[in-house]
């Protein structure tokens, strides 16, 4: 079964002569243990189609189901739970609270969950899932002290904490070293291994090759 | 939702200089102007019954005496004759409080108001019989029920007037009623209750609306009693009450200013502290924090660091300010919510506007 299914889907920006049309009309869909990867120059839509499809921005056409839900006309509390129960995200920024703990960033997913674990076993989910990306000695350290490829793994280490269907990726080794890049992509194809479904943003096609379908934008269309 | 509530007390505690500073701001601010309000509210009362009184072109009497012996009603019937007409059918009304002939187990106040002392003060006479009273909110606090004797007989009480009522009293400027029984009494009963009550009543007569004729009359009558009675307009003491209540308001407004600024100084710096938190703010968005869970964050930041400090102020200044004090809480309890609510939307607003993945892309400090 499908977790995403996505049917042209458009979004635009800004309204009458400032409006731009960022995507029009993409149609992708997403099934567990899948490795997808968005590929296409700067600008033509990658992460907007990400941001779309992990409910961080509204598509302005087009329809989206998740996990079987329609996703047009949910509440803001229904797309958080959703959210949280569905997808896991790397960026290229990390998206990490820098002033924070390593656990406080991993547990974010697990606070919000609905039924929320014990503090205890929160705790033993944040360890076990930094330690399986190799983060494991960081737990207490504030982000802002970590290393780029420490930090994405910590990144890593949120996505899959919560055990997520889908790892949304934009750019994730946008930012690292060749030897880092290698780890983190290593680590999206090993969570899909384990069932999740991955949909990568990114520039490097040799990585996109190594992933089970590629598409490609241009221009916020569909190649 | 308590954990997001603790997570924003802990950062208003981080903060805590700032938000110590914005509590004391807060609290000085409102209790400046809750200790000018308690003084003000009674003088701007007694202007409106100065006003009333004005209006009604009332004449009042200063007094110097002739004679040493009190003036008795028996000794001066023309006087007697002449009070009765001004305070009954001429549209006075007088009060004796230093020497009224009344008896309590207590040590409350107790004064007698004698002619048209309800209509003077716009006080419906339908809950206020002759021959009953109306006693002062701390009055009745302190005696409750206690009976008060006048004359030997027993008053029964009809009501309780709201906190801070104040009568004009031409001789003092104003006087409150907090503390105060007054018991409505017809003339004829102030006349048979002996000559101290008497003179007092003669000399605090004030006359409303009356003819130069029956002023000249009424001095004239008790002159011949041995008093020597000189009439007073309101308009001869136009500064008195302004005197007191114009640097009052002043420093009331200046203090409403200083208050607004401490308001709108805290409301700033939580919208400032939302809108430098939206990435964070975001990222918790991102990962399953619902616009419900950032408003309790919110709320108990802005609660701890704002609406706290002014509704503990507020709710000391209802007990001090002339209200009654149920309403006073209920009223202070409303502006502290209003304030709090209003401080939380604007911050949340502040902080998640829009959609998650711009706010993704700021840059900023964090929350906690």
């Amino acid at each position: 079964m499908d977790i995403v299914v996505a049917e042209d889907i458009a979004k635009a920006y800004g309204t009458g002569s400032a409006r731009m049309e960022a995507l029009r009309g993409v149609s992708l869909s997403l099934k567990a243990g899948e490795t997808v990867a968005v590929i296409g120059p700067s600008g033509c839509g990658k992460t907007t189609l990400l941001d779309v499809i992990g409910l961080v921005l509204r598509a302005t056409g087009g329809s989206l189901e998740v996990g079987g839900v329609p996703t047009g006309s949910l509440t803001d509390r229904a797309a958080a739970r959703l959210r949280n129960a569905t997808f896991g995200y790397v960026r290229q920024d990390f998206a990490l609270m820098e002033d924070e703990r390593t656990s406080t960033n991993v547990e974010l997913p697990l606070l919000y969950r609905r039924p929320r674990k014990r503090r205890s076993e929160r705790r033993r989910s944040v360890q076990d899932s930094l330690a399986e990306y190799g983060v494991g000695e960081v737990v207490d350290r504030r982000v802002n002290t970590l290393s780029g490829g420490e930090k994405q793994r910590v990144a890593m280490a949120r996505a899959m904490v919560n055990r997520a269907q889908v790892i949304l990726a934009d750019e994730p080794t946008g930012c690292l070293d060749s030897a880092n890049a290698e780890a983190v992509f290593q680590a999206l194809l090993d969570a899909a291994a384990k069932g999740s479904a991955v949909l990568m943003a990114t520039h490097n096609t040799e990585m996109a090759a190594r992933c089970d379908r590629v598409i490609e934008l241009r221009d916020g269309l569909q190649v | 939702m308590l954990g997001e509530a603790v997570a924003g007390l802990r950062a208003a505690l981080r903060e805590w200089p700032l938000t110590f500073m914005f509590a004391g701001l807060t609290l000085v601010a409102t209790s400046m102007c809750a200790l000018l309000l308690a003084f003000a509210l009674p003088a701007v009362r007694a202007q409106a019954a100065t006003d009333r009184l004005t209006a009604a072109d009332a004449v009042y009497f200063s007094v110097s005496y002739t004679e040493v012996e009190s003036v008795a009603p028996a000794s001066a019937p023309a006087l007697k004759d002449a009070w009765l007409r001004a305070v009954e059918s001429g549209g006075g009304y007088s009060a004796v409080y230093t020497n009224p002939p009344v008896s309590t187990s207590h040590d409350g106040e107790v004064l007698l108001a004698i002619g048209q002392f309800a209509e003077a003060f716009g006080i419906d006479k339908s809950v206020w019989p002759e021959g009953t009273a109306l006693v002062g909110a701390d009055f009745a606090r302190e005696y409750g029920d206690s009976p008060i004797f006048v004359d030997g007989e027993s008053v029964p009480i009809s009501g309780v007037f709201a906190r801070g009522y104040s009568f004009r009293d031409p001789w003092n400027v104003w006087g409150s009623a907090d503390g105060l029984a007054v018991v409505r009494l017809r003339a004829d009963r102030i006349v048979d209750m002996g000559p101290a009550a008497f003179e007092e009543a003669v000399t605090r007569t004030v006359l409303l609306r009356p003819s130069q004729a029956a002023v000249d009359d009424y001095v004239a009558h008790a002159a011949d009693a041995g008093l020597l009675l000189i009439p007073k307009s309101l308009d001869d003491q136009p500064t008195t009450l302004l005197g007191v209540s114009q640097p009052v308001a002043q420093t009331l407004v200046m203090s409403a200013a200083f208050l607004t600024l401490a308001l709108m100084a805290c409301g700033t710096w939580s919208a400032h502290t939302a809108r430098r938190s939206r990435r964070e703010l975001a990222i918790r968005r991102l990962h399953g924090a619902s616009v419900a869970q950032i408003a309790a964050r919110h709320a108990a930041y802005c609660g701890f660091s704002v609406a706290m400090p002014f509704g503990l102020a507020a709710v000391a200044a209802s007990l001090i300010l002339p209200f009654d004090r149920a309403t006073g809480i209920v009223v202070a309890s409303t502006i502290t919510l209003v304030l709090w609510a209003g401080l939380t939307v604007a911050s949340v607003r502040a902080g998640t506007h829009g959609e998650i993945g711009p706010a993704l892309r700021t840059k900023g400090r964090e929350w906690t």
